[in-house]
Formats: structure tokens, sequence, C-alpha cells
């Protein structure tokens, strides 16, 4: 039947739109006016123009790009394959695989580049390698190959998923078609395979260079002087200088260059598939560039038929799915094995495992408050990032295309701005209302960074979700919130689930813009940790990794634990 | 299907022995309806009354609008003109879904695939309050009368599509509203579970006393059940008739073809005595005779394939035609024969019991028709 005219009560409307404007303006949309109007001078662009014509930036800039050309490459030629093996796995195994490769977004951010700081440092994994081969041993902290692999790790993911999504939607019977016409599997590969998961690679590369060019963290911790990023120097010109002009005319030009790429790369790309954002019901994707061949491919295609190889073609994929979850849980695994290490030493215990670390921080009663401060922000972000993506995910539904691109922008817009930008632009933003060092304020803040990710998961549990339910319900007499809470929630369970856990996870690891805008009296775990990073480097940070990487595992398996206990309790009923 | 045949007889009796719970269905009163969607036009003026108790199929083509009628009366569509009256009450875009107490049973069923079965069916009852004990026997009463006992702790994705089919049934009557909506509940179904249900539905339907209204486009479904159907045709009603009426009066040539297979044959007036006769202009065969006077100088007639009789003699007659076979096909019970003939193309049913009149493809038949029996058609 036609849609049904659902009007939910007026009052969740004008409180919906209400806070969903007030969180978007002030942690969003006021922060980035905010920094373009410090970032003006007189003349106009003045600002501009000295930091352009700077030589150090320059070749700060030049770094940039060259480190984001360089990881995208490594992602693309490790993902790619990784996930082609991916899909020709056996399903029993692939959601285990699956869950491996989204591990790690579950873990600290800083936990996972402190265990690339020690594979990378003197007494690290390569180090231990290098001597081992008779090769140098210095640290590859402070390198670009470092750095690069360090990034690529962090990215991997991201690049994985939407080519992995890209290539699910492409029948294998084709495969087999291709060859029963006579085409070899290297030359089936280049015509046909190939063009059709194009869309998701381009996906990949596009989503990873961009975020590439805005990373903070790692660079920082990683890169050390001699691989100097944009973001470092924004942030060392506030930070150190005070310079608003320069730090801001840097930052609005690092915006300006990822929209511009963000709308040549729409062109190209569907955006929702970069992004996850499932349109409809159903799950083949269809980005409305068509896969086109032409003379280049045909000409590729004759050349790959001869390749050496090819029918281990496979099997070379395997190879790089292994290596890349290597890549991807080493950091975690190694974190675990540092912690144990009974020194002040960065490197795997090889003298027998100690607990000293454990006690340490068991002792130390400033990572309770700082873990209790955490959880406190979180919780209260994750409601609000909750509520609000929740409202502009429905709403984003049933708009028309004008006002659904407006709602589906600004809400995916935090994810694609360089963190350091929103930092430099909330922390001008909250000095001017005086909220820096407020609790709330803060999970405000956090929540701004959250709700992409709840808006997403939201939104394709909406995609998925039959409307006629709530038609049935409202023919059986439900009146729209007994509908919405005895319908709609628990059959969106798992999505909802997902996005709060999200949220708080986002929230919980947040860093950069809580550098900024937390005072002294709200240190929250991440900001304590890095407190610490610049203070000494030991196993302690090891050991607070650890835990918390078993704090989520326990909160993770409590929840399916509890799930399906409700669903045994459900079919008893 | 047998055991619920005797489950439901039982039932009957029980019903009948005390009349005071017999139920009885709503009226509704549509008229001038009118729905635009942008620039289509949905529902262009549709009125009807529908008696207490009726079985009313609606039924046309896609885009007819008999679906949007359909969400008009449950109330998911909000109708630009006209008045919708449930038993005298007036039903107005002021009564949402919630408050109008019908019965919809949806195309894919929609059934709530967090809850069982008896959760499922229970949900309404719980909406409207009842007392948990009574909820427990309303339930159980409406599971048996779907028989689905055994599967009552199911949940959806665990019962085949026959067996949701009759979840969403007893999820819409367990609460007895005065009418029940089915928007083509049987479409997914395979044709043998589809006469199966058909054949359940209207046993229902005759139990219960509840008002049905029936969406289909299937002409079949619509004559077996109903006791009136609805032709409906970009967004107005063709013809309201019963299911013979329309059969063997169509009022025009859309629901001549729609409903049931037909010829339709072109012819011009002519006196023939004191009466009326329509002749086909190439072949002077007589096509229709009548006593009343004719509307214009030609019009067309509608010749039901089973009206035409094979025989072997007698081409010459004015009221029959030879003709030779183009295709047949064998339906057991019946031969379906496409034939070409000086009158153009026919198409002709012929029963088992005459299968010896014809021969094969290729070969030469006569068919004849009675002229006072052929439908004159309104244009």
């Amino acid at each position: 039947m036609q849609s049904a005219r659902f009007n939910s009560p007026a009052v969740t409307t004008w409180a919906g739109w209400g806070l969903s404007t007030l969180l978007l303006v002030i942690v969003f949309i006021a922060p980035l006016l905010l920094v373009t109007w410090r970032s003006l001078g007189d003349p106009l662009f003045q600002n501009y123009v000295a930091v352009a014509q700077s030589e150090a930036i320059q070749a700060i800039m030049v770094r940039t790009i060259r480190l984001g050309l360089i990881v995208t490459l490594a992602c693309a030629v490790l993902g790619y394959p990784a996930a082609y093996a991916l899909v020709r796995v056996d399903p029993r195994w692939r959601t285990l695989l699956l869950a491996a490769i989204m591990l790690p977004f579950l873990s600290s951010y800083l936990v996972r580049t402190y265990g690339w700081i020690a594979i990378l440092g003197n007494n690290g994994l390569f180090a231990g390698i290098g001597g081992w081969l008779g090769w140098s041993t210095t640290s590859l902290t402070g390198t670009l190959s470092g750095l690069v692999v360090a990034m690529t790790h962090m990215l991997l993911p991201l690049m994985i998923m939407p080519i992995f999504t890209s290539m699910s939607a492409i029948d294998n019977r084709q495969m087999l078609a291709c060859q029963s016409l006579g085409a070899g599997p290297a030359e089936s590969f280049v015509r046909v395979y190939f063009p059709q998961s194009l869309p998701g690679l381009l996906s990949g590369i596009l989503l990873v260079f961009i975020l590439s060019l805005g990373f903070f963290i790692t660079p920082a911790l990683i890169g050390g002087a001699r691989e100097t990023t944009l973001s470092q120097v924004i942030y060392m010109f506030i930070n150190e200088l005070f310079d608003w002009k320069r730090s801001s005319s840097l930052a609005v030009g690092l915006l300006l260059v990822i929209i511009i790429l963000f709308v040549v790369a729409s062109r190209v790309v569907d955006l929702g598939m970069m992004f996850g954002v499932r349109r409809g019901t159903t799950d083949t994707r269809r980005s409305g560039r068509a896969a086109r061949t032409g003379r280049l491919t045909t000409i590729i295609a004759r050349a790959a038929a001869g390749l050496p190889l090819q029918h281990h073609g496979l099997g070379l994929c395997r190879v790089a799915l292994g290596l890349s979850l290597v890549v991807l849980l080493l950091p975690l695994v190694y974190v675990l094995l540092v912690s144990f290490q009974p020194l002040r030493l960065l490197a795997l215990p090889t003298e027998g495992l100690s607990l000293n670390w454990y006690r340490t921080v068991l002792g130390k009663s400033e990572w309770y408050d700082a873990t209790l401060n955490s959880i406190a922000v979180a919780g209260l972000a994750t409601l609000i990032a909750f509520t609000i993506g929740l409202f502009l995910a429905t709403r984003a539904r049933t708009a028309s295309g004008i006002l659904r691109s407006i709602i589906t922008t600004l809400a995916l817009g935090p994810i694609a701005l360089p963190v350091i930008v929103l930092a430099l632009g909330i922390y001008a933003v909250f000095i001017q209302l005086g909220w820096t060092g407020n609790i709330f304020a803060l999970a405000f803040a956090h929540a701004i960074v959250a709700l992409p990710y709840v808006f997403t998961n939201m939104a394709n549990g909406l995609a998925g979700y039959d409307t006629t339910l709530d038609q049935a319900a409202s023919s059986l007499g439900a009146r729209p919130w007994t509908s919405f809470r005895r319908i709609k929630v628990p059959v969106l369970r798992t999505s909802i689930v997902t996005a709060c856990v999200l949220a708080f996870l986002i929230s919980f690891d947040e860093l950069v813009i809580t550098l900024f805008i937390a005072g002294p009296a709200l240190p929250t775990l991440p900001v304590r940790m890095w407190a610490a990073t610049s203070q000494n480097i030991s196993p302690e940070l090891a050991v607070v990794g650890t835990l918390l990487t078993l704090l989520v595992l326990v909160a993770f398996g409590a929840i399916r634990l509890f799930d399906r206990r409700r669903r045994a309790a459900h079919h008893a009923s | 299907m047998a055991s619920s045949v005797r489950q439901m007889t039982r039932m009957i009796e029980e019903e009948t022995a005390n009349p005071a719970q017999a139920r009885r269905g709503g009226a509704l009163r549509l008229a001038g309806l009118h729905k635009r969607y942008g620039a289509t036009h949905a529902l262009k003026g549709v009125s009807l009354d529908i008696e207490p108790g009726e079985f009313i199929a609606l039924l046309g083509p896609s885009g007819c609008g008999k679906t949007t009628l359909l969400g008009a009366i449950a109330g998911f569509v909000e109708i630009d003109e006209g008045t919708i009256a449930l038993d005298g009450a007036m039903l107005t875009a002021a009564t949402p879904p919630y408050a109008r107490n019908l019965g919809v049973v949806f195309q894919q069923y929609a059934l709530f695939p967090h809850m069982s079965v008896e959760r499922n069916i229970a949900f309404p009852l719980e909406i409207r309050r009842l007392p948990r004990n009574q909820i427990d026997v309303q339930v159980a009463r409406a599971i048996d009368m779907v028989d689905l006992r055994p599967y009552a702790t199911r949940f959806p994705h665990e019962l085949s599509g026959g067996q949701q089919q009759r979840v969403a049934l007893a999820r819409a009557l367990v609460y007895a509203p005065p009418v029940l909506l089915l928007d083509e509940p049987l479409g997914a179904l395979d044709r043998r579970l589809r006469d199966t249900m058909q054949a359940e539905l209207k046993n229902l339907h005759r139990r219960l006393g509840t008002t049905f209204i029936y969406v289909t486009h299937d002409q079949d479904e619509a004559l077996a059940m109903a006791d009136r159907v609805v032709v409906m045709r970009a967004g107005r009603i063709e013809q309201v008739g019963t299911p013979l009426e329309l059969y063997e009066r169509p009022v025009n040539d859309f629901v001549a073809r729609f409903v049931g297979e037909c010829n339709v044959l072109e012819g011009q007036w002519r006196q023939g005595g004191s009466r009326h006769e329509l002749v086909h202009a190439e072949t002077g065969k007589v096509l229709h005779r009548s006593s009343s006077a004719p509307a214009g100088p030609a019009a067309r007639i509608a010749l039901r394939p089973e009206w035409l009789q094979v025989t072997s003699l007698g081409a010459d007659e004015p009221n029959a035609v030879r003709g030779k076979i183009m295709q047949s096909r064998f339906h057991g019970s019946e031969t379906l024969l496409n034939v070409t003939s000086p009158l153009g193309e026919l198409l002709v049913r012929v029963p088992y019991a005459s299968r010896f009149r014809f021969g094969t493809d290729g070969a030469d038949i006569v068919m004849k028709w009675n002229e006072e029996e052929t439908v004159l058609l309104a244009d």
C-alpha cells in the first residue's frame, strides 16, 4: 500500500530538529565558520598567501601528499587481493575474518600507535629481525617507511570494506562463463571482474587518500621531526605559538583541498558507497556509473593472458589476506606481550614474563580517575549522538532530494574533516562560550565525532526495515509511540546496539578535540596516555592499552551472551 | 486440510449454538473519492456502497487504483475529496489507522519478525488492554481457527508462506473487526496452495460474517470468492455486480475482456422483421438479435469462448461460421482452440465431452452460436 502518513507528535519533531540544529551549529558549522573568519586578515587572503609562500610549509605540504599517495598505494596493493580472497573464503570463516579486520577499530587508536612504536623501535620486531639477518638495527620510528606501515595499518580496513562490498555483488558464475568461452583466468579477470570491482576500489582509494591527508596522531607519534605532516604544523602553530592566523589559514586550506577532492570523487564514485550508506533494500549496489571497458582493457587483457602464475591467483590473494591480517592484528598482540615486559623497555619479554607494570598501573589512582571521566563523557556523548543520529537518519529517508542531501552531508561531514581542523574550530567556539573544561560541553563535542557512525548504522538499518510493519501495527490499533517502542526498536535492535557501541568507543577513544578543550581538571584516558607519552615511553602504557582492549572485549562478550540469553528466553516463552 | 474443515465445522456448531456471539460485518459507504499523486489522478470520483457481511472483490489491472482505494479505507492514504463512512460514522483524516478498528492483511503479511505466532496474534489485544487470561483464550481460538496450533511458539521466519498467511489472517481477525481488508494476500503462494486458501477464506467469511474487501488482479480469484465484484480501471469503477452478472452481462469492452476470455465482434444494425439484427459486415452473419432499439448504426458484442458450439454441419446458417484451427491447447477438462475465420480470430472452448468433434491443428471446424445470448457492449 502507499506510504503511510505517519506523523509523529509535533513535540518530537520540534525537539528533534532543535537538538540537531543545536549540535550541528555549535560543534560543526560554527567552528568551521569561526576558523575561516580567523584565517582572514587584512588584505583578505593575506594569511593564505603568507603561508603558501613559506618554503618550509611548501615542503611539508609536499611531504604530506607524498605520504598520502604512498599509504594509499600500499593499502590498495594489499587490500585488493585481500578482499578478493575474503570473498572466496568459506562463509563460516568469513564472519570471523571480517570481525578480525574490524577489530582494530574497536581498540584504542593510541594503543595501536604505541604498539607500532614498540614494533618499529630500537628494541622492536624489525630491529630484531634486522639484527638477526645482519642488517642495521636502527629504529624505524621517525622514518617514512615506519610511518607508512603504521598508517597502512590504520587505513587498511577502510580500503578492504568498499572493495569487499563491491566484489560481493559480482556473480561468481560470470568467471565460469568466461572460462567456458575460452578466456584464461588472467584475461577473465581483466576484462570482466576488474571493471566491476572498480567502483569499490576507487571508493577505497579516495577515502584512504583523503583521510590520510588529515592524519594527526600517528604521524605525530611515529613520524617525529623528519616526517612532519600538515596537521602537526597546524597543532604546533596553536599549541606552541598561539598563532591563530597561520594555524587557521592552514586548516582552512587543508579543508578546501579535501572538499575539492570529495567533489571530484563524487563524480567518479558513489559517495554513499564510500561511507557504507545503503540505499533501498537491495544489497547489490548500482553506482549509476556502469563499468566500461575499451581499447585499454583489451590491450591489458591480451598482455595479461600470457602471465605466469595466473592459475595461482587465489593463492597469491590468500597470502595478501594473511599479510593484511598480520598488519592489522600485530600491534594488538605486541602490546599484549610488551605489557608483560619486566624491564623499562618497549620490547618483547625475552627474559620471562612479569606483572610489575600491571601492579604499577593498578596502583596509580590517576588511571582510575581518567577512566571514569572517559566513561562518563562517552556515556553522555552516546546518548546525544544516538538521539540525534536516529532522528536525522529517519528524516533523511523521507525527505526530498535537496533536504536529504543537506542532512546527509551535515551528518557525515565530521567524518571527512581532518580532526585537527574540527578541533581547532571547536576550541575557538568553546573559548567564546566559556565552555572549556566542562564535561557536558566535552560530551557535546564528542557527539559530533560519533554522529556519522550512528547516522550510517541507523540509515542502513532503516533502509533494510520493512515499513509495512509500521502500517500493520497501526492497523492493529497501536499509536505511533507504542508502535515505535514495540515494533521498530526491537526489529532494529542490532543496528541500534552497533550504533551505540561504536559511538561509545569513538568518544572513549577521542584524543585531539579533548586535548584542546578539556582542562587539566578533566583528563580523559586518551589524554592521560598522550601526556604519559611525552614524559616517558614504558610498558606502563602497554599495560593500560591491554587492559583497555580487554575491557572492550569483555563488554562485547557480555553483550553477545546477554543477547543469546534473551533469544533463548523468547523462544521458550 | 480435512482436519481443518472438520475443526471449522465443529466451531460453526459451537457458534450457532450461541447465536448471541454471532458477529455482524460493518457497512461501508464510499462517496466521490478523489486522490491525486502529483500529476497522477489515482482515484477519479469513486463511489461504492458495501453491505454488512459482503465479500467484495476489487478487481483491476496494475495502476487501476484498487490498492489506493484499500489504503484510503484503511487510513494509510489521505484522500483529497469525498467521504468514507463505516456504519454511519465518518472516517476522516482525523481518524488515523489505529483508531479505525479495521483488520488488514498485507501482501507480504507484515508479521512482526521478533515475535512468535502467539505474540503476533496477541498484539492487537494487548494494545486494547484486555486482561491477560482473556487474551490467552482469544489467541488460542484464533490459532485454532486457522489451524496453526502446532506452530504457536514458532517465529515467522520459521514458517512457510502459507502458514505466515494464516498467521496474518488470525492476527487481523482476533479482535473481531467489522471489516477485513485484504491486499492481494495470495499473490506469493503457488497455485495449489492458492486454491486451498481461497476455499478457506470463503469458509472463514461465511462463518464469521465479517465484511471482506479483497483486492486482486486475478479475475479467477475474484469470480471464485466474491459476492460482488468491483471492476476498476484508471481510477474509475467500470462495473459492479455479482460474478455471474459480470460474466454474462459485461457493460463494455474492457470488462468483457478482463473478466474471463472473450471474443469481441463488430456489426451493423439492420431491421429483421419485427426485431433488430446486428449483422457482421463482411460475412452477413447475425451476431445479435434484440427487440429494443439500437443506440447507433453499429455496435459490438461479446461472445464467450464456451458459447461457441463446435459442430460439423450448418456452416451456411446465419449464426454459424466455418474456420481453421491454428492452435489447440489441451487443459484436461476442456480444450482451447485458436481459430481463424471470416469473422476474425476466435477463441473457442470445447468441453472434454465434445473432444471428438474437431480434428488437429490445420483442420476445418464449424462454430455455432445463439444470437439471442451474445452480450451487447456499450463503449
